[in-house]
């Protein structure tokens, strides 16, 4: 069957029914494919809307691919926010099928200006998809949101710009956090060794040099070459940690440790940061708050630097 | 490129070799018996049957409260659907209804299908990032743990113990069935031996050349081998040696190159090495071929003049 005439065949169940929660006299369904992106939609919405999230709890977005069921509530939802920049790998042909199908999309990363992007590979690849580690860059994410779930519901507008003036104030608290905390760790130790590429804005941001053992995405591999180069950053500059992340495997994080072992330094696993999806909904690590507070905590004290256990706020489950 | 041959550069690289190494050894002696019993399309139905038992091992693992990303654990499981796997080609061939090779194929399909559903259900799970499944399907040496290579080591270790014990029993049932019968052999029992020998030499190559590629090293040497020597002992040795090697380089290369997955490159190197034999075989060579055939022109001419 010829793509068009599937699509077609797959949406017209469901044009039938557009914007069914509103009609009921629901607040209408704000779907976002990361939770990075639906924490802030809860918030920002608040009563206003509802907000669910695709990809749960340690979740990989590189690599996941939608089943059916992953379709079908795309193609329910009034508002589907994504992240764009090539983040979501095999999720963007779906999303692009809801959006044929009628359904509202924004990209979220993308309303942030090229200019501020990071082009690992040069100005013609594609950009660095983690924004969300740089709270400035994260909160003009925040307005593009808030604006449009003001347009989707102009009556609930003075309440959603209230919730993005406190967001934006909690956001830049936490900068000046970041800043602070980061910057007391000596000059020398300014190296974040991860599991993959997932912090360059956040070292862009903060002044750290940043080194991850696989790539921008997930799904390319490490060779043998790339373990040894980074035993050899270890050992030569001396740096006590380097860190897992929540969803990916931390094999190659352990084969450097051992590796540095080997050559009589000694690194310990610093701990694990939220790269590419957060903690459990619910706790303060499942808020983007909370999961840059626990990450820029973890960071400074395990590279020797000054920040209280508990985080910026003293929320941090310790 | 030196230094990783000598084993001088680095902690990391040493362990891979080595893993690498001695899966090469067991892959390239075992498969040479997988290759002459005709098996090889069956290695590669149980190399991907392993994929559904990998994602069970990981599903159960959680509620029985085990590391589901324990290797052991994992390869485990992989070799519990690589036997029903093996078993049901089996069963779908010797009911006549079905062809060998479709019913290789169809068992081969259903499993590695199953196993793709299976990682679907896995990938939405919390943990499913740590755990790193999707590293053993094309294989992720580079990461490799002493305690992974040791793993590895292990189980090729012990298939090549054992075929070490069973090689004349082996070599019977290989080239006189018959005779084997009248002494008494025990066939059936020597090819499930068999059997069981190429699936524990698939699961110690799983973390490094992944299931998609493992049947590679498990046959290409053996093919390489076929070209160059007669007897079986020669055979086995220098596809033995020929595994080993193809690990070893293909090691060292993604150790010297930036951006050269190990698994993938030592089955270039293996693929390469199997070129040169196919051309340069004194008996069987493409080389050797062509000039026997200008020499018999050449007589056939003098014989016409």
């Amino acid at each position: 069957m010829p793509p068009i005439a599937r699509r077609a065949l797959l949406a017209a169940p469901l044009l039938a029914l557009p914007g069914r929660g509103q009609a009921q006299g629901q607040p209408p369904l704000v779907l976002s494919t990361i939770a990075m992106i639906g924490e802030p939609a809860r918030r920002l919405g608040g009563a206003a809307i509802r907000a669910e999230t695709l990809l749960g709890e340690g979740v990989d977005p590189h690599l996941y691919r939608p089943t059916r069921a992953d379709l079908a509530r795309l193609l329910r939802a009034d508002l589907v926010l994504h992240h764009g920049l090539g983040l979501e790998g095999r999720l963007r042909e779906a999303i692009e099928r809801a959006a044929a199908a009628g359904r509202a999309a924004l990209a979220v990363g993308e309303s942030i200006p090229r200019e501020m992007l990071i082009f690992p590979e040069g100005p013609n690849s594609p950009p660095d998809p983690h924004v969300w580690m740089d709270p400035a860059l994260w909160g003009i994410a925040a307005d593009a949101i808030a604006a449009r779930i003001a347009a989707l519901r102009p009556a609930a507008s003075a309440s959603v710009n209230d919730n993005l003036a406190a967001f934006r104030a909690e956001a830049a608290a936490l900068d000046a956090y970041a800043r602070r905390v980061l910057g007391s760790i000596p000059p020398e130790r300014r190296v974040l060794v991860t599991a993959h590429d997932a912090f360059g804005y956040l070292g862009r941001r903060y002044g750290l040099e940043v080194q991850g053992i696989e790539g921008i995405s997930t799904e390319s591999e490490a060779g043998v070459q790339r373990i040894r180069d980074l035993v050899e950053l270890l050992v030569a500059r001396r740096i006590p940690a380097v860190f897992a992340e929540t969803s990916v495997a931390e094999r190659n994080v352990r084969a450097l440790i051992e590796g540095a072992a080997a050559r009589g330094h000694r690194v310990v696993l610093g701990g694990s940061l939220f790269s590419d999806a957060m903690g459990a909904p619910g706790t303060y690590e499942g808020t983007w708050i909370g999961m840059l507070d626990h990450n820029v905590t973890t960071i400074a004290r395990a590279l020797g630097g000054e920040a209280p256990r508990r985080g910026f706020q003293g929320r941090l489950s310790a | 490129m030196w230094e990783a041959l000598a084993f001088r550069a680095g902690h990391n690289a040493a362990v891979v070799a080595l893993g690498c190494i001695v899966f090469g050894l067991a892959a390239g002696a075992v498969g040479c018996f997988v290759l002459l019993r005709g098996r090889a399309l069956i290695a590669d139905a149980a190399a991907h049957a392993t994929l559904p038992g990998i994602a069970a091992a990981f599903l159960l693992a959680l509620p029985l409260g085990l590391d589901p990303r324990a290797l052991p654990w994992l390869l485990a499981g992989g070799a519990v659907t690589a036997l029903l796997g093996v078993v049901a080609a089996h069963a779908l061939a010797s009911s006549g209804r079905v062809k060998d090779d479709a019913a290789i194929a169809v068992a081969l399909s259903a499993f590695f299908g199953l196993g793709a559903v299976l990682l679907s259900v896995v990938q939405a799970l919390p943990v499913a990032g740590q755990a790193g499944l999707s590293g053993l399907l094309l294989g992720r040496a580079a990461g490799m743990t002493a305690a992974d290579a040791a793993t590895m080591a292990a189980v090729a270790g012990i298939a090549l113990g054992l075929l070490l014990l069973l090689r004349r029993p082996l070599a019977a049932l290989l080239f006189d069935p018959l005779q084997a019968r009248l002494a008494g052999l025990p066939a059936g029992a020597l090819d499930a031996a068999l059997l069981g020998l190429m699936l524990l030499v698939v699961l110690a190559g799983l973390p490094a050349v992944g299931l998609v590629l493992v049947v590679a090293l498990l046959i290409v040497p053996a093919a390489a081998a076929r070209l160059l020597v007669v007897r079986l002992p020669a055979m086995v040795a220098l596809s033995a040696a020929f595994g080993a090697g193809a690990s070893h380089l293909g090691v060292a290369l993604s150790a010297s190159a930036p951006g050269l997955p190990t698994g993938a490159t030592i089955v270039l190197v293996a693929l390469a090495g199997f070129l040169l034999a196919l051309l340069l075989s004194p008996r069987r060579g493409l080389i050797a071929a062509f000039r026997r055939q200008a020499a018999l022109m050449a007589a056939a001419r003098a014989a016409a003049r």
